[in-house]
């Protein structure tokens, strides 16, 4: 089996919840998403995302993705979709780095692949676990009891995991995280996370301002390796990386360095899902727990999520990020249908989804 | 003043000869990208990035450019001469993609020396000689063949090479240390520069193999850990190059004893102010530098050279300029060139290059 053709398609993705806020002053009122879709010489189809949080939230940006693709699409031209390891060192040796651009392409590969075969993604990448993911709400900074109103809207809704975003100011800081877990019941799970807008004296001032006895992890307090680990040595709260830990050498450093509990995978920002597997399992050989989630995305997006965290051990896996919550356009259509707060693989082959051409339009750009 | 207009150029700049050969690739033309800053007032900045190829390093052409319009509407009618207030805003629109936002720094300090008449040298604190040191990167090739570039380049006046090694077996790079130091006259000083080629297991061996001979080691692995890891076991000087990828990085490889100097992109860390920054920390630590970039032009050598010039002369390891493989020049009267291994400092107002634009391709404009 041999890639015929490349496409990529364009679509931009409203916030659904008006303005998203982020520590820094940082705002997103949408997202510029890139869709790729490869077809094998066979005729199968297969689909993948990137779709960044904004420009400023890692270093990726949606006409960044789009780039790398150009540079990296030609070079796949007749290479075999199958074989996901070589089809990554093909992409690394056209364009070092740029996971955002490659991912969407390997993706579409499994999705190709899964289809080829009849499997889904999920037993390809090690076979289905027995749970359903329990998806985490993702709360962005606001006033405190205005972010305790908006766990108790999810957990209504059957969350049991939530990501509560904080970063502006130590007392307020610690206002937010009081009122967000107010309401905690048994068996939710609670993520603090600053991504990344916090100094280290900003952090500890905060996790001082705290009683004892609230259960969260502290996600991304800090910009740079130095600060999150000096941190890290001066707090008894679990700390969990995300935008700094990018690539399998990040994690073997975050382990030698004894640096982290657990990390957020982020398909997009770790490589794709090559990338995500070999992660994922040194992540389980290190005892480090995950949450597997995206940048952010619409259904394509999530399909990948959901097929990653399919394989993860439940004593590892933490919760899942349904980003489709995040923005207001549907793109593709498929069995993941959420109950009770927790959703689960479809057994179609590969991705298990069809997009919806209407919304994607027509390729932006092809390579064949 | 108010920046009225931003034009962003594309140019192929062809390598003269044999195509330039790394470890890990080898490239026959380089993309080029050419921003323009245009003021209310009429005066015009230049600022350029050149990417060595997207495999050398976190960067390629198309990228640079789809940065630069994410960056340049965002920038439309502020005040250029508050240089720092610009690049804050630059980092405020996008995260990361130095290299890209190192074309707007250039062109920013180019403005501001045209408008206060001032070389950058000038506005960075004074150049200390009126030319500065280069060094030659002799490609990946055989002993013999390096060899004879070393008596040749030593002939044409250079005083320090870099020798090009990795991507075949350390016992090949064994010999080409040996040979070049057989050859090579006693004062010229020799970098083997692997390009994050060499496992450490061959990194250790080549510098255990060539105790007895006096050179540099630069990047020889890929990770700042495998350098970090390696260090100990190494007879010569560390220099580091791709793992200095920023302020944070290099103070990190000061701090952690394992940089023992530095050979500096200067669009990989952002610009000609990312670099003051890190002449100033290296002066204060005493680790040699130079100021290189990947690739690039006249507007990209005379940044270079610029900011060689203020480094003061126990520690400066000169400018690296991509002038030998190029044939043309954007400025027929002020190209910034190597002249028997020196390159003079530019005189004229800021960059003291003034491309003629007509050779670019324009691509994007945003006013």
């Amino acid at each position: 089996m041999k890639i015929a053709k490349i496409d990529v398609f364009q679509t931009y993705l409203p916030y659904s919840g008006g303005v998203y806020h982020l520590s820094g002053g940082r705002e997103y009122a949408g997202f510029d998403a890139t869709f790729v879709r490869v077809t094998s010489d066979c005729g199968i189809e297969g689909w993948g995302e990137s779709t960044p949080f904004g420009s400023t939230y890692i270093a990726a940006h949606g006409a960044g993705a789009r780039a790398g693709i150009a540079e990296i699409a030609p070079n796949l031209l007749g290479k075999d979709p199958r074989h996901l390891d070589r089809l990554n060192d093909a992409m690394d040796g056209a364009l070092v780095g740029h996971n955002h651009a490659k991912t969407p392409i390997d993706v579409a590969c499994w999705d190709i692949f899964g289809q080829s075969v009849g499997m889904p993604v999920c037993d390809l990448l090690g076979g289905r676990t027995s749970q359903a993911l329990p998806l985490i709400s993702s709360i962005y900074a606001g006033e405190p009891q205005d972010m305790r109103a908006r766990v108790q809207t999810h957990r209504e809704a059957g969350y049991r995991g939530h990501s509560v975003k904080i970063g502006s100011e130590p007392a307020l800081d610690a206002e937010r995280i009081k009122a967000s877990l107010a309401d905690r019941k048994p068996g939710e799970y609670f993520i603090v996370d600053a991504n990344g807008g916090m100094s280290a004296e900003h952090a500890l001032r905060l996790l001082n301002l705290l009683p004892r006895n609230l259960d969260f992890v502290l996600e991304a307090p800090c910009a740079t390796w130095r600060e999150t680990l000096s941190v890290r040595r001066r707090t008894s709260v679990p700390i969990v990386w995300d935008e700094l830990a990018q690539n399998e050498e990040d994690i073997i450093h975050l382990i030698s360095t004894d640096g982290a509990d657990g990390i957020g995978l982020k398909i997009s920002k770790n490589g794709g899902l090559t990338h995500c597997r070999r992660q994922r399992d040194i992540c389980v050989a290190a005892g480090y727990t995950m949450s597997v989630q995206e940048t952010t995305g619409s259904d394509i997006a999530f399909a990948a999520i959901v097929h990653l965290a399919q394989t993860v051990p439940d004593k590892y896996l933490r919760c899942v990020l349904d980003c489709r919550d995040m923005v207001s356009v549907k793109t593709a259509e498929g069995d993941y249908l959420v109950k009770n707060g927790c959703i689960s693989a479809p057994q179609s082959p590969g991705l298990g989804v069809s997009p919806r051409m209407d919304i994607l339009g027509e390729a932006i750009l092809s390579y064949s | 003043m108010k920046i009225s207009a931003i034009h962003i150029y594309q140019h192929d700049l062809d390598i003269k000869g044999k195509p330039y050969k790394m470890a890990m690739s080898a490239v026959a033309s380089l993309d080029t990208t050419i921003v323009e800053i245009v003021s209310d007032s009429g005066i015009s900045g230049f600022g350029e990035v050149c990417p060595l190829g997207p495999v050398y390093q976190e960067a390629h052409a198309l990228g640079a450019r789809a940065a630069l319009c994410e960056l340049a509407p965002h920038l439309i009618g502020m005040n250029p001469l508050h240089y720092g207030n610009v690049m804050h805003r630059c980092n405020l629109a996008l995260m990361g993609h130095n290299y890209a936002k190192a074309a707007i720094d250039m062109a920013l300090w180019d403005l501001l020396g045209k408008h206060y008449n001032a070389p950058i040298s000038a506005l960075l604190g004074g150049a200390k000689r009126e030319k500065v040191p280069s060094y030659y990167a002799i490609s990946i090739d055989s002993p013999d063949e390096v060899a004879r570039m070393v008596i040749e380049k030593e002939a044409q006046g250079f005083g320090a090479l870099q020798i090009k090694i990795g991507g075949r077996s350390v016992q090949e790079d064994i010999a080409l240390a040996r040979k070049v130091f057989e050859v090579k006259n006693p004062s010229t000083t020799i970098a083997l520069d692997a390009n994050r080629a060499l496992t450490t297991t061959q990194a250790i061996q080549l510098s255990q193999s060539c105790r007895n001979l006096d050179f540099v080691l630069e990047q020889p692995c890929d990770s700042y850990q495998e350098l970090k890891a390696i260090k100990a076991n190494l007879c010569h000087p560390l220099y580091l190059d791709e793992s200095a990828k920023d302020l944070s990085s290099i103070v990190q490889a000061i701090a952690e004893g394992v940089a023992d100097g530095f050979g500096m992109k200067m669009t990989r860390v952002g610009g000609i102010g990312a670099m003051r920054s890190i002449i100033d920390i290296c002066q204060a630590q005493f680790k040699p530098l130079s100021c290189d970039d990947s690739w690039g032009g006249d507007l990209v050598a005379a940044a270079c050279v610029h900011l060689a010039s203020i480094v003061e002369l126990n520690l400066s390891r000169g400018a690296w300029i991509a002038a030998p493989y190029i044939d043309e020049s954007y400025d027929s009267k002020n190209s910034v060139q190597i002249s028997e291994g020196w390159i003079d400092v530019p005189k004229g107002p800021g960059l003291g290059v003034v491309p003629d634009t007509h050779m670019f391709t324009l691509c994007y404009s945003f006013s």
